[in-house]
């Protein structure tokens, strides 16, 4: 109980000063010592107040992880594995051979060949301009480790190409006016209507001049090679 | 021995400890500053067993980090510095949590359940209602002035000890306890008015 002695400045706030030196103190729990000895014994340094810190942490983590993973799903998965996620929503692609796939059209071609030969040589031009509306460009590894060069198409419209050959045999019918491809191929195949235009009705007679003369043209060249 | 070591100075028992890993050193010093350090926690923050978290912390992390004590300083204000600091960590982050938190307070009081060792306010001693009323006037005072004010006018230290704990010149550590002593008056006047 000893006597205060208080500087200048602290006068003014005795009472205060006194008020707080009353309070009692607060002694630490009797199991403090054993508690803190077997935490040092078991080597357990986890420090109480920081361990809360982590699990604060651990609670606001999951939104931005999840923000973070939309993000990264949205830009840095590529489209092709979207498309192959669902096997169901796409038939199946067929897994021929080019090798095999020719065989097979040479074999169809001979079979027809023998029964009519205005036929067969029909069919042939179809499979020619098939093939030539075709080309094997693209080699696609299927999921299953299977290779198959893929056929891609063309863009040229068939309806708006001419055989000129076949025009000249009349095997060619006119189907359709509004077109001057189908007036000329046969009027097989629709295609879109492509405005009117001035029909020239000596179109087979001139084409005929100039196939007579362009024959006339190889079958000298002929001759004179031959000379 | 170990009546030898409870003579020794705490620089000297320290030095035991570092020197020689004398747990025995370390058992007396946590003895010694246990309590001091408890009060001064518990005055700042306010809460019992928070504030046994934080010295039992304190303590551990001096047994870890016993090495970057050096002899120069007084090892009374090394330990409080440990404790100060480790004690405003946690008002910030209770800070923090209150504020991030969707629930007010009101939604986060426990259930009530009648306590049988509940004494009526009538039979309160005035001391302890007055005693109540100052810790409840010390937490509202802003915790730059509180800790300087708790060190000051409850733990007696210096104005040259308490400089060195908080690591701030002398000058503002006066101008801190000065500033807090006005808060804090203020805040009391009603207690006096009694």
């Amino acid at each position: 109980m000893g006597k205060n002695f208080y500087n200048l400045e602290e006068t003014e706030f005795k009472e205060t000063i006194d008020k707080l030196k009353s309070l009692p103190k607060v002694d630490a729990p009797d199991n403090f010592e054993y508690n803190l000895m077997v935490k040092i014994n078991n080597k357990n340094f986890e420090l109480k107040t920081e361990k809360k810190k982590i699990s604060f942490l651990w609670k606001i983590l999951p939104a931005p992880a999840v923000v973070a993973a939309a993000v990264l799903a949205f830009f840095f998965i590529p489209e092709q594995t979207i498309e192959n996620s669902s096997l169901l929503q796409f038939s199946p692609l067929q897994v021929i051979d080019s090798a095999k796939q020719a065989e097979l059209t040479s074999q169809s071609a001979v079979v027809d060949f023998g029964n009519d030969k205005n036929k067969s040589s029909f069919e042939e031009t179809n499979i020619n301009t098939e093939q030539k509306n075709t080309v094997n460009n693209k080699i696609k590894v299927q999921p299953n480790d299977v290779v198959v060069k893929e056929k891609t198409a063309i863009p040229f419209d068939p309806s708006k190409q001419v055989d000129i050959d076949k025009f000249i045999n009349g095997k060619a019918v006119n189907s359709s006016p509004a077109s001057p491809a189908n007036l000329v191929s046969g009027g097989e195949k629709s295609s879109n209507f492509e405005g009117f235009i001035i029909k020239n009705k000596d179109e087979r007679d001139s084409l005929l001049k100039n196939k007579s003369k362009e024959d006339s043209l190889s079958a000298k060249s002929n001759k004179k090679g031959v000379k | 021995m170990n009546k030898n070591l409870s003579s020794l100075k705490d620089e000297e028992l320290i030095k035991e400890f570092q020197d020689n890993n004398t747990i025995e050193a370390y058992e007396i010093l946590v003895k010694r500053y246990k309590d001091p350090l408890m009060n001064f926690v518990y005055r700042f923050l306010g809460d019992k067993d928070i504030c046994t978290d934080v010295v039992q912390d304190t303590m551990i992390k001096f047994y870890l980090n016993k090495d970057s004590y050096k002899s120069f300083a007084k090892f009374s204000t090394w330990i409080y510095t440990i404790a100060g600091n480790l004690a405003k960590n946690e008002l910030k982050r209770r800070k923090r949590r209150s504020f991030l938190s969707l629930h007010t307070d009101e939604d986060e009081a426990p259930v009530q359940i009648e306590d049988k060792t509940f004494v009526a306010p009538d039979r309160y001693t005035d001391g302890e209602i007055k005693n109540k009323m100052i810790q409840k006037a010390l937490l509202k005072v802003k915790p730059v002035y509180r800790e300087v004010v708790i060190l000051r006018d409850i733990e007696a230290f210096s104005y040259e000890e308490i400089a060195d704990i908080t690591g701030l010149s002398i000058g503002t550590v006066k101008s801190r306890i000065n500033r807090g002593r006005t808060q804090l008056q203020k805040l009391l006047k009603n207690i006096y008015k009694e």
